[in-house]
């Protein structure tokens, strides 16, 4: 109503202002159309520092903005572009370098330093490449960082139809997991290999010591026989009596060592058969110790029994083979003057075998390494030597292969050792 | 301002006077100012349709300068620049501004003064 009596009014100060202010209204109601209608895609706003332009982005762009985020971010699949000198990143690759958004994104050569240094040199060589020839690449990268990934990056050429070629557009896909799966999975299978193949290298070495063992063995009969013979046929040669039971002596020792390399090569490989029987423990004791007397009684040894009958499942043979063991050893550890004494207990269910002695005496070390193969702890005492070091080795095996356990302990050096075994009185089933 | 508002009251009558192709404005040497964010979207846009425009039917008399507001932000206050990309004729006199990326081809020959006028 006011603007046509306005116009026609000679020019005055109050419908000057009137008229701009009313350009004004129109001005901003076609500004705000254009920018409701989505005409325009920027606008100037006043910010402290002065005037600054804002993008606009209507409901629909900013809907599909943030799918393709999501859809990125479920994917693990980032997007860049490397165009005038200037690159860009979805949130994504932020995600996969691990790098702070507010950093924004890197300048190309910061970007190649992103990753390992293989990597780097192969990803800015096909850079190179591609902005040289216009052709397109895939690379598997690994990232720099001691918490590194693997990504899948493919690239293709910008071309804009006025300049060429202008740049690079691609993708990064995070490999990470299933790179690591794989890794995984290829470990596992070479750790089965190798599982299989260490099995069938023991199983051969027993398979040789067993057969070794036994040919070793055979020819000792024929010859101890031999030397029996010759024994009788010497009479009283002494000179000769006196070689033929030096041969005896040691033919018997490479006897006893040759069995021992048998019975730990059987141990080993599982094929140690028991003959199990009932027997009397108490009178298997009193047996191997009624024939260790005269040895005790050389080395001034007191030997001491103290046992009463039980019955128990066992092989008779291999169970009396670590009582010797077990007494042989206390013997010759046991320095003149001292004493071993044996006892035996049973409760309903179990037999303990114990064994003092007055001897040397071991370290918590040497307990531990005690039942070791080839393991001599005092290799100064006299006929320490003669043993393989296989005896307490085979001792274990033996009361193990019986379900039972044996066991050491000692005070210290000098102070004595105790022999403990203990064994199930049923045979286990 | 105060020289702009008679002009603009009395153009609605000139229509009517020129009443043949081509238009009043037409045979005049036009200036042009593009305000623009960077090159891409509608601010590239806007530019390619007014140049195919004025290649039309103004050609070899007009300029077009094209000023980026992303780089020179500050130069918004000279034409009241509030959204990108607008148009702005500086000349002929009065000077027009049209919003948007000038695809709506009628619409801009309008606001420019450039249609043939029917009776």
């Amino acid at each position: 109503m006011t603007r046509p009596s306005g116009a026609k009014t000679p020019p005055s100060a109050v419908p000057q202002q009137r008229s701009l202010r009313w350009r004004q209204l129109v001005e901003a109601e076609a500004t705000l159309r254009a920018i409701r209608d989505g005409k325009v895609d920027h606008v100037v706003v006043n910010e402290p520092g002065g005037p600054a332009v804002a993008t606009l982005q209507n409901a629909r762009e900013r809907e599909l903005h943030r799918d393709l985020r999501e859809a990125q971010a479920l994917a693990k699949l980032g997007t860049w572009t490397y165009r005038g000198n200037l690159v860009t990143w979805s949130d994504q690759m932020y995600a996969l370098h691990q790098r702070d958004p507010a950093l924004g994104p890197p300048t190309l050569k910061e970007s190649f330093a992103l990753f390992s240094d293989a990597s780097a040199l192969r990803l800015e060589a096909a850079v190179n490449a591609a902005l040289q020839t216009g052709q397109g690449f895939e690379l598997d990268l690994e990232t720099a960082g001691k918490d590194s990934r693997w990504c899948h990056m493919k690239a293709e050429p910008i071309h804009s139809p006025t300049e060429g070629l202008t740049g690079l557009r691609g993708t990064a896909q995070d490999m990470t997991v299933s790179r690591k799966a794989e890794a995984e999975r290829e470990r596992l299978l070479f750790l089965d290999v190798e599982v299989g193949r260490l099995k069938g290298l023991n199983e051969m070495r027993s398979d040789f010591l067993n057969a070794a063992a036994h040919d070793l063995n055979n020819p000792l009969t024929p010859i101890l026989i031999e030397l029996a013979v010759m024994a009788q046929e010497a009479g009283a040669d002494v000179r000769r009596q006196a070689s033929i039971k030096l041969l005896h002596r040691n033919s018997k020792r490479l006897q006893v060592l040759i069995q021992d390399m048998l019975i730990s090569s059987r141990l080993q490989s599982g094929r140690m058969t028991l003959k199990y029987a009932s027997h009397d423990a108490c009178a298997l004791l009193q047996h191997a110790v009624h024939s260790f007397e005269s040895v005790a009684a050389a080395g001034d040894v007191r030997l001491a029994l103290e046992a009463e009958p039980c019955m128990v499942d066992m092989d008779e043979e291999r169970m009396g083979q670590v009582v010797y063991n077990l007494l042989s050893n206390g013997i010759k550890y046991t320095p003149p003057g001292g004493t071993l004494n044996v006892h035996l207990s049973a409760t309903k269910d179990k037999l303990r075998i114990d064994m003092t002695d007055s001897g040397l005496g071991m370290t918590p070390p040497q307990l531990e390494r005690l039942f070791q193969p080839f393991v001599r702890l005092h290799e100064n005492v006299p006929g320490a030597a003669k043993g393989t070091g296989l005896g307490l080795y085979i001792c274990k095996g033996l009361v193990e292969a019986h379900g039972g356990r044996i066991w050491a302990s000692s005070p210290g050096p000098g102070k004595g050792s105790t022999f403990n075994v203990e064994l199930p009185l049923r045979r286990p089933t | 301002m105060a020289i702009k508002r008679p002009n603009r009251a009395k153009s609605p009558p000139a229509p009517a006077l020129a009443a043949s192709p081509p238009s009043r404005a037409a045979g005049q040497k036009h200036s042009f100012r593009l305000y623009v964010a960077g090159q891409t979207g509608r601010s590239a846009l806007a530019l390619q349709n007014l140049q195919a425009i004025c290649d039309e039917l103004l050609a070899g008399r007009y300029t077009i300068e094209v000023v980026d507001l992303l780089k020179h932000p500050e130069l918004a206050s000279t034409d009241e620049i509030i959204a990108i990309p607008t148009l702005v004729r500086r000349h002929p006199k009065p000077f027009r501004k049209i919003l948007g990326d000038l695809s709506d081809r009628s619409r801009v020959l309008v606001g420019l003064d450039l249609l043939e006028h029917r009776p």
